[in-house]
């Protein structure tokens, strides 16, 4: 299991990763995060949407409706173009993380 | 959570969306749906971060959105929250708003108007200062089940002196009772029917204030009298100049004394001009006999008129040893306040009329009812996510409270709007001038708030019981719950809505036709084409033989008859007896009318024996009492033990050796009195006590006729007030409280129509939606528009029956009832109940199948992409 704090951390940058070039909703974000981590990282459903409406108050997404068969309407989000930048910014962050951490944690 | 303000509407969908979504996976794997659901819930992770969460993003979502000054407003407004949400629900579905508030507003309006009335009504004598410590006495006759509001002149004074519970005392006589008099200023005449006498003491009980003059010194001396305001004006032209002047009444002169506000509408005493008690002879001797006077009395404070009757007790039985009144001569008291409501028969009216407001309020809420389950299935959704996040039941139903509030809100607002735009129609068919400014009176304000609560609550609480009460699990895992129960408390409702639109449309039909019935029965005497004139002075009663002579020429009048009261009122009560009868015999209580020898042809009346009455030399002469003429009627022949001929030359007489007579005819009965009450024994009798006259016309230009009759009036009388009115309109006046009651039943029967219809539009669109889909198969399978619009409406057709059914006893129960006030009346036909079964039927099938209809004839291929 991947601590809270690290979690969290890496919570913006995946988002956006996952919703650059393909707009996706919810639950499909968590789903993706839980594959992605092998279940380690586990994000409640209270925590991802107001994390989402964060971001979109950011204007890094936006959000649009979709009209679903046989349920209610559901809720999509897109990257904005300052979100890809975000995303970039995020991108550049981590590779120094990773440069930094990766010798330095080698076994 | 779902109460949380910081969770917005779009927010619940996203969530409710991800539930469906968490659960339709885990199904997918293997899970069972309720395993499912759980594991959801608890996906959704810890309630206080989650709260936090969502807060921490709020704001920036309502500045996003631009919504943040509407959502500060809100913020300070009470119940802002469910006011929100309820808003929202109310705009989602305009068609169903619409339907409940109109319905809604008419019911309030009704009410409203009826309240109004009510507050009139009960508002009756009750501005008088001391209003609850006022009786009156009344006099109990042992022949009649109620009780005579006259009373002989010795009891107020006599109260007032051996009673210390009686504080004062007043007798009041209504001279306007019996006859108009003439008043005369200066060179000008009026006829007045609101003339009376009574005690100085009259201004120490009631509280009627002074404009001009003292109510201490007022009505003191003989010959004094009081003007309203109103009347002083017409008189002087001012109020304040009234005072001193000199008014003269039917030939007597008196001085104003004093000028008093007009009397109140709501006062069962009503009078013009009130003259001394002392001006009168009665005033000269207190006397037990000849009971005609009113008296009220004033309770000493803290005494109570229970304490009176006690202490009345020996007072009357010593009163029947020494003064030898009659063992069964009695004195009652009545409390003021009960005298117009419970005495003069308003109550029951009252009541009827505040039942139809409730009914037809409560046919309202009973659309809101049946609306809001029936869309239960559409809103399940939104109950089950707000559990799912955690929101209570209580929470919930008190959602559904202020949704039904608001509802009830905005129909208050429109149906008071309503009520203020009805409110002249009203007053004109309730005879009355209320104000609606009544309705902002502390008190009936605290009642119209109890009105609101009260429909908010009577249609809220159903719907938010069975609302809140939805399971999550199910709902989110069906789509959509439909109880059995649900559905079968709905048909209930319209069952019962329907019962009631049919006892008022069966209770206007009954009423129409007795109405009806009442003008084209035979009463036995001509009314059409009479003209009644009121002989109201000296000059025109002496003008009566030279007016004759002066018409006599007049092709256009048939003939003229002065009497003391026209048919439908002849009141009078005497008592018949034979030289025959022994002495220890009582006389037998019968009715008999003073009228002249003409009354029988122009009455038009039926002789079965003898002639009608012999010309007297001398019609303003009293006869000589042993020469009196009688017309008996058939009823009187069967009582005296006669047949018509044989009754014909017997001697009899009304009131003891003072008009010995002859029976000259026998007249097939008629009836004298209203159609009420059976016909009864009645003489008539030649003697000149006229108050009215009678001219019977040709029936051709009845206007040049009558203003012939004017002109010959004026110059005969030499300027006695002139007044006519037609017979016919005076007998259908008779009739005016059921007019009314016809007119009220008419409207209530519309309104109570209307609204249950607007209830079966919102059900019936309703169902026709939930049966989209099966209407798209059937028409895939070739079913005809026809017999789609059959199926939708068989259900419906259904319900309406069953009230029809239900309505029918009661309908008859209650008309049956009404109508045994009425010694003659129509009969209950079956076919007023089938017929008012039928159109309730037929109205309810022509508002569904507008609905069916539309349903029937959708494409199929949309029908079964719906949803």
């Amino acid at each position: 299991m991947i601590s809270r704090t690290l979690a969290t951390a890496t919570l913006k940058p995946m988002v956006l990763a996952i919703l650059d070039g393909q707009p996706s909703y919810g639950y499909r974000i968590i789903a993706r995060i839980r594959d992605l981590s092998e279940g380690r990282i586990e994000w409640t459903t209270g925590t991802l949407y107001p994390f989402l409406h964060g971001l979109e108050n950011e204007g890094l997404v936006e959000s649009f409706w979709q009209a679903v068969e046989n349920a209610p309407r559901r809720k999509y989000y897109r990257l904005t173009p300052s979100g890809e930048k975000a995303l970039e910014t995020e991108r550049q962050q981590w590779q120094q993380v990773n440069a930094m951490l990766a010798p330095l944690l080698a076994v | 959570m779902g109460r949380r303000k910081e969770i917005l509407p779009d927010d619940l969908d996203e969530l409710e969306q991800h539930v469906r979504d968490e659960v339709a996976s885990m199904v997918d794997a293997g899970y069972t749906s309720e395993h499912a659901f759980r594991q959801a819930m608890v996906q959704m992770g810890d309630y206080g971060e989650v709260e936090e969460a969502y807060r921490r993003v709020y704001w920036g979502k309502l500045r996003r959105q631009g919504l943040v000054g509407t959502t500060l407003i809100l913020e300070f407004a009470m119940l802002k929250n469910y006011v929100t949400l309820a808003l929202r629900n109310l705009a989602r579905y305009p068609g169903y708003t619409f339907i409940n508030v109109a319905g809604l507003a008419v019911g309030i309006a009704c009410c409203l108007l009826i309240l109004l009335f009510v507050q009139d009504e009960v508002s009756y004598d009750r501005f008088h200062e001391h209003a609850d410590r006022i009786v009156r006495v009344t006099l109990r006759v042992p022949d009649m089940d109620r009780e005579l509001e006259v009373t002989p002149t010795i009891v107020a004074p006599l109260f007032k002196r051996t009673f210390p519970e009686v504080e004062d005392a007043v007798r009041y006589y209504d001279v306007g009772r019996f006859r108009a008099v003439t008043v005369r200023v200066g060179d000008e005449a009026w006829q007045e029917s609101g003339f009376v006498h009574a005690d100085s003491t009259v201004f120490n009980v009631f509280t009627f204030p002074f404009i001009a003059g003292s109510p201490e010194s007022a009505l003191v001396r003989p010959q004094t009298l009081v003007l309203t305001e109103s009347t002083a004006m017409r008189y002087f032209g001012d109020g304040q100049s009234a005072l001193g002047r000199s008014v003269s009444v039917s030939g007597t002169e008196y001085e104003v004394t004093g000028v008093i506000e007009d009397v109140p509408a709501n006062s069962h005493l009503q009078f013009d001009i009130m003259a001394s008690f002392t001006s009168t002879h009665w005033s000269q001797r207190e006397q037990w006999g000849s009971a005609n006077f009113y008296t009220y009395l004033l309770l000493a404070p803290g005494a109570t008129a229970i304490d009176l009757r006690t202490a009345m007790k020996g007072l009357l039985d010593r009163a029947r040893s020494e003064m030898g009144l009659p063992p069964e001569f009695d004195l009652g008291l009545q409390s003021l306040s009960d005298i117009y409501l419970v005495f003069m028969g308003r109550q029951r009216f009252v009541n009827l009329l505040s039942a139809i407001a409730a009914l037809i309020l409560l046919i309202a809420c009973v659309n809101y009812v049946n609306l809001a389950t029936a869309r239960s299935t559409r809103r399940s959704r939104e109950v089950g996510m707000r559990k799912v996040l955690g929101a209570y039941r209580g929470q919930i139903m008190r959602q559904f409270f202020g949704e039904s509030a608001l509802m009830v809100s905005m129909s208050l607002i429109l149906g008071a709007g309503l009520a203020v735009f009805l409110l002249p129609f009203f007053n004109d068919v309730s005879q009355k001038s209320m104000a609606f400014g009544a309705l902002l009176e502390p008190r009936m304000l605290l009642i119209t708030v109890g009105l609101l609560v009260l429909v908010s609550l009577a249609s809220g609480i159903y719907p938010s019981l069975v609302l809140s009460g939805f399971r999550p699990a199910s709902v989110l895992k069906g789509g959509r719950t439909t109880t059995g129960g649900n559905r079968r408390f709905r048909e209930i409702l319209v069952v019962f809505q329907f019962a009631v639109t049919v006892v008022l449309i069966v209770a206007t039909t009954v009423v129409f036709r007795q109405l009806q019935f009442i003008q084209t029965t035979d009463v036995g005497f001509d009314r059409e084409h009479v003209v009644v004139i009121p002989i109201a002075d000296r000059a025109a009663f002496r003008s009566i033989p030279l007016l004759r002579t002066s018409l006599a020429s007049n092709p256009a009048v048939v003939g003229m008859s002065a009497m003391t009261s026209i048919p439908g009122e002849m009141r009078g009560g005497y008592g018949f007896s034979t030289p025959g009868m022994s002495e220890s015999d009582d006389a037998l209580h019968i009715a008999a009318s003073p009228v002249d020898a003409h009354a029988v042809d122009v009455l038009g009346l039926d002789l079965l024996a003898g002639e009608s009455f012999r010309l007297p030399p001398d019609e303003l002469a009293r006869p000589d009492s042993a020469n009196y003429q009688y017309v008996i009627n058939e009823s009187l022949v069967k009582l005296a033990g006669w047949t018509p001929e044989s009754a014909v030359g017997q001697r009899m007489t009304v009131s003891g050796p003072n008009r010995m007579g002859t029976v000259v005819g026998v007249i097939r009965d008629f009836n004298f009195l209203d159609l009420k009450q059976d016909i009864q024994p009645q003489a008539l009798f030649v003697e000149p006590e006229f108050n009215v006259l009678l001219i019977k016309l040709a029936g051709n230009d009845t206007a040049g006729t009558i203003s012939d009759i004017q002109r010959v009036w004026r110059e005969t009388t030499g300027g006695s007030p002139w007044e006519y009115s037609f017979l016919d309109d005076e007998y259908r006046a008779f009739y005016d409280a059921e007019q009314r009651l016809g007119r009220i039943f008419g409207a209530a029967s519309l309104l109570a129509i209307l609204i249950a219809c607007l209830g079966l539009v919102g059900l019936a669109s309703f169902t026709a939606e939930q049966r989209t889909k099966e209407i798209g198969v059937r028409k895939v399978m070739g079913a005809e528009v026809r017999s789609l619009v059959f199926l939708l409406n068989q259900n419906m057709t259904k319900l309406v029956l069953a009230g029809a059914v239900v309505a029918l006893p009661v309908a008859w129960y209650v008309m049956d009832a009404w109508l045994s006030g009425f010694a003659y009346r129509t009969e209950l036909s079956w076919w007023i109940f089938a017929g008012a079964g039928l159109s309730a039927a037929v109205i309810a099938w022509a508002t569904v199948s507008y609905q069916s209809v539309r349903a029937a004839t959708v494409d199929p291929v949309v029908a079964l992409r719906y949803e």
